[in-house]
């Protein structure tokens, strides 16, 4: 008798379900209205996901976002949330610096992401970044000129020269075995390869794009619209208040707009003029970024109650250098707790980062040299 | 609004698609009183982690689901909604064809066995999962997963050879020790 097929004979009929409309309904708006995480998974390319909100059956508020979910230590100085010593005028500096860059056939978009993880030792516990990755994308500005995207896996490494002091003493070891949220995965020293998704190429001449409110479309914007945007802060303010987020969500959703379309200087330098007048946002000063450049950034809190509250105070910072070059958000740690109480404020939790934008005339490819 | 539209359009297909078959495995590991919730959670994972989902989808989303069960569940819960389950499923074989009689000896034989072993092989005999696909969703390599296979399979035809009320009761008892350590 094979036994498996006289199983597979017994299996009750009724194990399946379908949803009935309103377990559908509040499944997806239960779902949709948590934030995405950073990718984790090694080996393959992802496009990176906007935010925004879109209906879903009757109305759903999606918030696609960057959240905490490993412990380290933070490469960037310490921070004190909402101190508001700085005010906008650092940033307005940057702004004004920002208005004359050049422009190209082709506009590149390399980003780094990492997660802080706490690895466990016997001869001492150390923080590492891992599920650390970059990705490099480049788009025509004119339709049909071809987009690719690209993704990488960058070696996990202790985090500060105390960590790796105590990686040191734990052997040296290859790779980091951590807990991730609901289970174990391990990270490797080794860097990847460079892997482009010819699956998801798209014919170039547009870009995504959500600051033009209600105008924005799904199929992103092209470089013409993008330069006839109205440079007025307070017109960018009402378009990006027009998406339902927190205010962290809306500074992840700049942030995505600033890695994912080229994003003329003058209506960079209008987004940027923006930032104080958001609800919500705050000044945090001088900040080293975890590419240890410096910058000035603006925060916004994540909330302290409700569904995204996990037991711990954070914020997302938005950092742009000295001369107005966008750098990225990071999630940095304000009150310790659940997780991170071990932690000190200042703690970089993730971080989501601009290696680099650019205009080029000649196709471009992926760097070879790591980010740091 | 939301730049990609897409995700959401992809995710929603997605749920639409494979409900069914969450569901199904939630019911199998934890019987149907669970299953609703379990499965709604696991979809909740599945949207924030949407940037890791691999093609195909499903072995992935039962090993989401199968961590939910594991951490998020208590032991005592899980083995109560699924002892109903169990008793449901063997006093519920459609009294049609030749062998109901064999169909519910294979279902009384398998509720004696643990639950690691019941899961290695309902995973492909009723998810319908190719060792590979089960090997991924317990986490495990497809070696590791096959030889543990044939250990269930020998276990599970022992079970029903050896099926008297004694025994059933001797193997349940040890069932509910491993299940619960």
């Amino acid at each position: 008798m094979k036994i498996l097929d006289a199983l597979a004979a017994a299996r009750p009929a009724d194990l399946e379900a379908t949803p009935d409309a309103d377990r559908r309904y509040r499944d997806l708006d239960k779902a949709l209205s948590q934030p995405v995480e950073t990718p984790r998974r090694q080996g393959r390319p992802v496009r990176r996901l906007a935010i925004g909100v879109v209906a879903v059956g009757a109305a759903a508020a999606v918030a696609v976002a960057i959240s905490g979910q490993g412990p380290g230590r933070s490469p960037a100085p310490k921070k004190t949330p909402g101190d508001g010593k700085v005010g906008a005028e650092p940033i307005m500096l940057a702004a004004d610096k920002a208005e004359s860059q050049p422009l190209g056939r082709y506009w590149t978009s390399d980003t780094v992401w990492g997660v802080s993880y706490i690895v466990s030792a016997k001869t001492g516990n150390y923080a590492i970044t891992g599920a650390a990755w970059e990705t490099f994308e480049w788009t025509a500005v004119k339709a049909g000129g071809g987009n690719l995207f690209y993704g990488r896996d960058l070696p996990a490494r202790p985090q500060t020269p105390e960590d790796k002091a105590a990686w040191r003493k734990a052997g040296s070891p290859s790779s980091f075995r951590v807990w991730s949220n609901d289970h174990y995965q391990t990270y490797s020293r080794s860097t990847g390869r460079w892997e482009a998704d010819h699956r998801q190429a798209r014919p170039g001449g547009r870009f995504d794009f959500s600051g033009m409110g209600s105008k924005s479309s799904p199929n992103g914007v092209t470089f013409e619209q993008l330069r006839h945007l109205s440079t007025d802060p307070d017109q960018l303010r009402q378009n990006y208040l027009q998406n339902p987020q927190n205010p962290a969500q809306r500074l992840l959703s700049i942030s995505e707009d600033l890695m994912s379309a080229p994003v003329p200087p003058k209506l960079r330098a209008g987004i940027m003029r923006m930032l104080p007048r958001l609800p919500g946002v705050y000044s945090v000063g001088t900040v080293t970024d975890p590419l240890r450049r410096k910058g000035i950034a603006f925060a916004a809190d994540w909330p302290t109650s409700g569904p995204l509250y996990h037991g711990y105070g954070n914020r997302t910072e938005i950092v742009f250098s000295e001369d107005g070059e966008f750098l990225g958000t990071e999630n940095v740690l304000t009150e310790p707790g659940a997780e991170y109480a071990e932690q000190r404020p200042g703690f970089v939790i993730n971080y989501h980062v601009a290696r680099g934008s650019a205009w080029t005339d000649k196709k471009p490819s992926p760097p070879t040299k790591l980010p740091f | 609004m939301v730049t990609d539209p897409d995700a959401v359009g992809r995710f929603t297909a997605l749920y639409d698609e494979f409900y069914p078959r969450v569901h199904a495995y939630a019911v199998s590991r934890t019987g149907r009183t669970l299953a609703e919730e379990v499965t709604s959670e696991t979809f909740c994972v599945v949207w924030r982690r949407f940037h890791d989902l691999p093609d195909p989808p499903l072995p992935w989303i039962l090993g989401v689901a199968r961590n939910l069960l594991r951490e998020n569940y208590r032991a005592k819960a899980r083995e109560e909604s699924l002892a109903a389950e169990l008793r449901h499923w063997a006093s519920s074989v459609p009294d049609i064809g030749e062998d109901v009689e064999e169909r519910t000896s294979v279902l009384r034989a398998l509720a004696t066995l643990s639950d690691a072993d019941r899961e290695l092989l309902t995973l492909v005999a009723w998810h319908g999962l190719s060792t590979d696909e089960a090997a991924k969703v317990i986490g495990c390599s497809r070696a590791t997963y096959f030889v543990r296979l044939h250990r269930a399979r020998k276990r599970l035809e022992r079970a029903m050879t050896d099926e008297t009320p004694e025994t059933v009761g001797r193997r349940a008892a040890a069932y509910r020790t491993e299940t619960t350590r």
